[in-house]
């Protein structure tokens, strides 16, 4: 009976004695699925079927087996190529282990043991590059654009838009955004989606490593370096090198340290600290605050040279209460989730619940709704959300429009813009709701403009 | 009575009882070995050292499956001498001396394969 996954091995071989042999010596694993071949371009021609791993002889009649390394190396540097060969000379044996090779094996009395030893270790590598790659795939459609930013707002569509451009080149990517607003997941979400993504994801919350420790942290550091400095480190933008480093709450780093970050970005090297090496990075940046860096600027807390560098392209995500309808789909997409991942049946939102989720103002953006949504499902009878199962912890949603002083005029524009962005900029709607003619939205909205 | 030049020890041990394989084994011996032998032959005719050496390396294998170890020696040298053009003029008759061995190890194989069931 065939195997259920089987493994393929292909062998090249051009002496049909000892292609017998080796026939005969790996398809005593019933696992093992062989095909044979006797010359160095017939692999090559088969080597689209994705064999898992090749036997290959270093003497064939066509091409070198060096040269038939290379373009297995070429098509799939995954492929395990265990060489088996006559030649003693150990030269031969360590240019090709250097040219990729898995292992090398001569033909003599323990070719059959070292050649099974060799195949069960690279199945085992195989199937751990496999986990990997189909870990990796997971990773990745976790972090599709739709699945990682739930809604279909204008506000939110326009983020898309800019996540599309993000991803096609290598810009450096400012993130703006309230707290709880998914800066991180987008984030996440260009470096999965970017060229880059099959190398490192290093994220660094600057406001959560101790000002002393920064540096190394960033810059990694020598030994001896300084006090507990007891072994060489490499730092986060050598770790991210090929990848993405993301710099979340970069407003928070202090001034001394934006001038060397400065130069890393412009020089595009670090030097670890208490060393004298200086070493390339290619490490792509993604920074993020939720305070406004220009007004730092101004302040005199962030360096105006690196707020440009850093610039780059600019993604601000709305705050969830601009975000409209987006607040239901979203409360819907964590209570399903939240179902799913505690074996519950689905539970639905009444009308009065979504009602009054719509009139909250999200101080906490997603993130508090996350947590509204999990509280109403765990309070709620199971089957149903209603308006008393949901619970606000912080404000009420007039507050946020009374949080800091301002004239009569100025608050009631502020709420007609609440109220446009939430209803998709829909005058007539926003003057039904606000009781007020749709002449004066027009007038301000005009007023706006000049 | 002669001394064997094949042992079927090491044969046996990877067979694994697989009588069809050891048989099939020992047949590609009969039929390929003189072929390899003809060719080497046909180098010598036409001076090409490196095809000797390159036929000499390609049967190293099959002396090993055969248990012909004490012989291997007499590939090696003529693997090395074609390979590196050198002492070619010994090649000759260390070819002759080949066909010798390969001449009583196939009648040797011959014999065992007739005693396989």
């Amino acid at each position: 009976m065939p195997a259920e996954n089987p493994v393929k091995i292909y062998i090249v071989e051009d002496d049909p004695l000892y292609l017998k042999f080796l026939d005969h010596v790996i398809s005593l694993n019933p696992d093992h699925e062989i095909k044979k071949f006797t010359t160095g371009n017939a692999l090559i021609e088969a080597i689209h079927e994705k064999p898992s791993i090749i036997t290959l002889d270093y003497t064939l009649p066509d091409i070198s087996g060096e040269e038939v390394l290379r373009q297995v190396k070429e098509f799939d540097p995954n492929i395990p190529v265990i060489i088996i060969s006559g030649q003693q000379e150990i030269g031969i044996a360590v240019q090709l282990l250097k040219l990729g090779a898995y292992d090398y094996i001569g033909k003599d009395e323990e070719t059959k043991e070292r050649l099974n030893y060799a195949i069960t270790n690279a199945k085992r590598n195989v199937q751990l590059i496999n986990e990997i790659n189909s870990l990796k795939k997971e990773i990745s459609s976790k972090y599709e654009f739709e699945k990682s930013l739930v809604g279909n707002s204008p506000a939110i569509k326009q983020v898309f838009e800019l996540m599309q451009k993000a991803v096609n080149t290598n810009i450096t990517v400012s993130i703006t955004g309230e707290t709880g607003t998914g800066k991180e997941l987008v984030a996440k979400a260009i470096h999965y989606n970017s060229r880059r993504r099959n190398n490192a994801y290093i994220p660094v919350n600057i406001a959560a490593v101790p000002r002393d420790l920064i540096e190394s942290e960033l810059f990694g550091h020598e030994k001896g370096s300084f006090t507990g400095a007891i072994s060489r480190r490499i730092g986060k933008f050598e770790e991210a090198s090929g990848g993405t480093i993301f710099l979340d709450e970069i407003a928070e780093m202090d001034l001394n340290l934006q001038a060397k970050l400065l130069r890393v970005i412009q020089e595009k090297e670090v030097t670890r600290v208490g060393g004298n090496q200086i070493i390339p990075v290619d490490s792509r940046i993604l920074a993020a605050t939720h305070k406004d860096l220009s007004e730092e600027v101004k302040k005199g807390n962030f360096r105006q040279d690196l707020y440009y560098r850093l610039l780059g392209l600019p993604i601000n995500i709305p705050p969830l209460r601009e975000r409209g309808n987006d607040i239901l789909i979203l409360a819907k997409h964590f209570l399903d989730l939240f179902c799913v991942e505690n074996d519950m049946e689905k539970i639905v939102i009444s009308g009065a619940a979504k009602e009054k989720l719509l009139k909250y103002s999200y101080p906490g953006n997603v993130r508090e709704l996350k947590s509204i949504m999990e509280l109403a499902a765990v309070m709620g009878n199971n089957v149903e959300i209603k308006a008393e199962d949901i619970n606000f912890p912080s404000m009420r949603s007039e507050d946020k429009f009374t949080y800091e002083e301002l004239t009569l005029k100025e608050y009631n524009h502020r709420i007609i813009d609440h109220f446009l962005n939430k209803h998709n900029q829909d005058v007539l709607k926003v003057a039904a709701v606000l009781d007020i003619g749709k002449s004066t939205i027009y007038r301000y909205l005009k007023e706006k403009q000049n | 009575m002669k001394h064997r030049l094949t042992d079927l020890t090491y044969l046996n041990s990877i067979s694994e009882d697989d009588q069809e394989f050891k048989k099939d084994i020992i047949n590609t011996f009969l039929q390929n070995t003189p072929l390899y032998l003809a060719d080497m032959k046909s180098g010598l005719d036409t001076l090409d050292w490196k095809k000797i050496g390159d036929i000499a390396h390609s049967l190293k294998p099959s002396f090993t499956l055969m248990g012909m170890t004490e012989k291997k020696d007499i590939l090696l040298k003529i693997e090395a001498y074609g390979r590196n053009r050198s002492h070619t003029g010994k090649l000759s008759g260390l070819i002759r001396e080949l066909e010798t061995v390969i001449q009583q190890a196939i009648s040797e194989l011959r014999e065992d394969l007739d005693g396989i069931a």
